[in-house]
């Protein structure tokens, strides 16, 4: 498996996909704004031209040619992505303590704190879900498993937004300056990086099964 | 040694069936697998690589194929038709991941073929010439001691020139009796100058598998007169008339049933295009 994650590293992921975090990140500094957005540059620009390049390369054959076992492959697939992820999130973090820092003021949508990188992981982790167990039906269409991805997780941005508008003891939990409100936020930065992490095994055993019947 | 036995391997496509094939191949040899185009030869190769799902079983090495794939492809060389892979990457940065993969690597074998066969690992993948990239793919292989080399139509596309070389290549790799090779091929000329056996499918079912002698002798390409035809048509595998009369492949076996016909052997072209005849 390391072998392969190796050849997903050096060989499969462009440089520029662990360039863009650092630069889009910098998007946390902008005063006011829907923060959720800067997450989501991963699945409108890493995803898509990952896996265009993936299909162009003949990747699939590519590793198969190789002692390679298809439950590795999917899960280098799905370990780099999360690579990748972490990389969005913890860049992520930086750029918004520095928001925090240079701005001291709270923002209008859901502020940038413990909960918010909490749910950053589930909104990962659900894209995830429904992009792999679709994708690796065929291991080659990446469009419709990428839409898919896209709708499930703005529709769950949009909620928690919407909630932190709308229902105060929402705010308060998710943006309340308490410290039983810290606590919360506290709580749902660890459970969001448990439910990504669960959200990904399911992706990884249903995926195996749906790859294990397929013809390469 | 049976270093490859694929035993009735069945693939059912919607409109295509991979029928029962079956066939072996002994360490030391170089064998030919020909059909026309759309035959099943890129289909078996698959089957026995489990790239594609299928019936029936492969054994190599003598170890079932599925049971021990990982343990299998150590030993393994494979290349497929016109795929390429990262194209625009370097020799030496395809090497350094390739490499990782088998645990008997040999760096200075690799080193010594890269001179021999003038590989600049700084080239692009893209800049090689087709007969380049296959010297290229040989030298993965042998660099983790294939013992089976399987390619699937690796001298289409190459000239004369290029085509003598790399049959010439494969002569030398089998000359340890310990080293095998598989290639499918529609240039049937490359397999009458290397070739020891020759597997011949047909609309996805094997025709033959046997020596390139045995092959040659159980056919005879037969001409006679118009009149004659009908006599002989039972017999025929399939045949093409003309204004002198007719001329159709027949195996060799019938032939002394008909005096009267003028028989040759036929070139392997001949068996190829007789057979998809006979199917249309």
């Amino acid at each position: 498996m390391k072998n392969l994650l190796y050849k997903e590293l050096k060989l499969s992921i462009h440089p520029f996909h662990w360039f863009v975090p650092l630069v889009i990140s910098a998007l946390f500094l902008i005063p006011n704004w829907v923060f959720f957005v800067v997450l989501m540059y991963f699945f409108w620009i890493s995803v898509p031209n990952i896996y265009g390049a993936y299909n162009s390369q003949n990747d699939l054959t590519f590793s198969f040619l190789m002692p390679v076992k298809k439950n590795d492959y999917v899960k280098a697939k799905i370990i780099s992505l999360l690579l990748l992820e972490l990389a969005y999130l913890v860049i992520g973090a930086v750029y918004a303590t520095l928001n925090i820092v240079l701005y001291h003021t709270s923002n209008f949508m859901m502020d940038l704190n413990f909960a918010f990188f909490g749910i950053g992981f589930i909104l990962y982790g659900l894209f995830n879900i429904m992009f792999f167990i679709k994708y690796f039906k065929t291991a080659y269409n990446y469009g419709l498993p990428t839409i898919l991805g896209n709708v499930v997780a703005i529709l769950f941005a949009t909620g928690i937004e919407l909630s932190v508008i709308f229902i105060p003891s929402v705010a308060n939990i998710l943006e309340g300056s308490s410290a039983a409100s810290r606590l919360w936020q506290l709580v749902i930065l660890f459970a969001g990086i448990i439910i990504f992490f669960l959200l990904n095994f399911i992706a990884y055993r249903v995926s195996i099964k749906k790859f294990e019947r397929l013809d390469l | 040694m049976k270093l490859l036995n694929v035993k009735e391997v069945t693939k059912q496509y919607p409109k295509f069936l991979l029928d029962k094939v079956s066939f072996s191949l002994d360490e030391g040899y170089i064998m030919g697998f020909i059909g026309s185009n759309g035959a099943g030869k890129t289909t078996t190769l698959k089957a026995i690589m489990n790239l594609i799902m299928h019936d029936g079983s492969v054994e190599i090495f003598g170890q079932n194929f599925i049971d021990n794939e990982h343990e299998i492809k150590q030993k393994m060389g494979f290349m497929l038709g016109d795929t390429e892979f990262y194209k625009k990457r370097k020799i030496k940065t395809i090497t350094e991941v390739v490499k990782r993969f088998y645990s008997n690597w040999d760096e200075p074998v690799y080193k010594e073929l890269l001179n021999r066969f003038a590989l600049d690992p700084e080239k692009m993948i893209d800049e090689l010439s087709k007969g380049m990239k296959i010297k290229y793919n040989l030298t993965l292989a042998l660099s983790h001691h294939a013992k089976l080399i399987i390619l699937d139509e690796p001298t289409s596309g190459l000239d004369p020139v290029a085509r003598d070389g790399l049959l010439e290549l494969f002569q030398e790799l089998v000359e340890d009796g310990l080293t095998s090779v598989l290639f499918s091929t529609h240039i049937t000329s490359d397999l009458e100058k290397c070739a020891d056996y020759i597997t011949f499918i047909n609309e996805g079912k094997i025709v033959e598998s046997t020596s390139m002698v045995d092959l040659m002798e159980s056919y005879r390409l037969v001409n006679g007169s118009a009149k004659e035809l009908n006599e002989v048509k039972r017999n025929l595998i399939a045949h093409k008339t003309n204004s002198f009369g007719f001329t159709g492949l027949m195996k060799t076996e019938f032939v002394s049933k008909y005096a009267n016909l003028n028989s040759v052997e036929p070139s392997l072209d001949d068996i190829m295009i007789y057979y998809a005849k006979a199917g249309r």
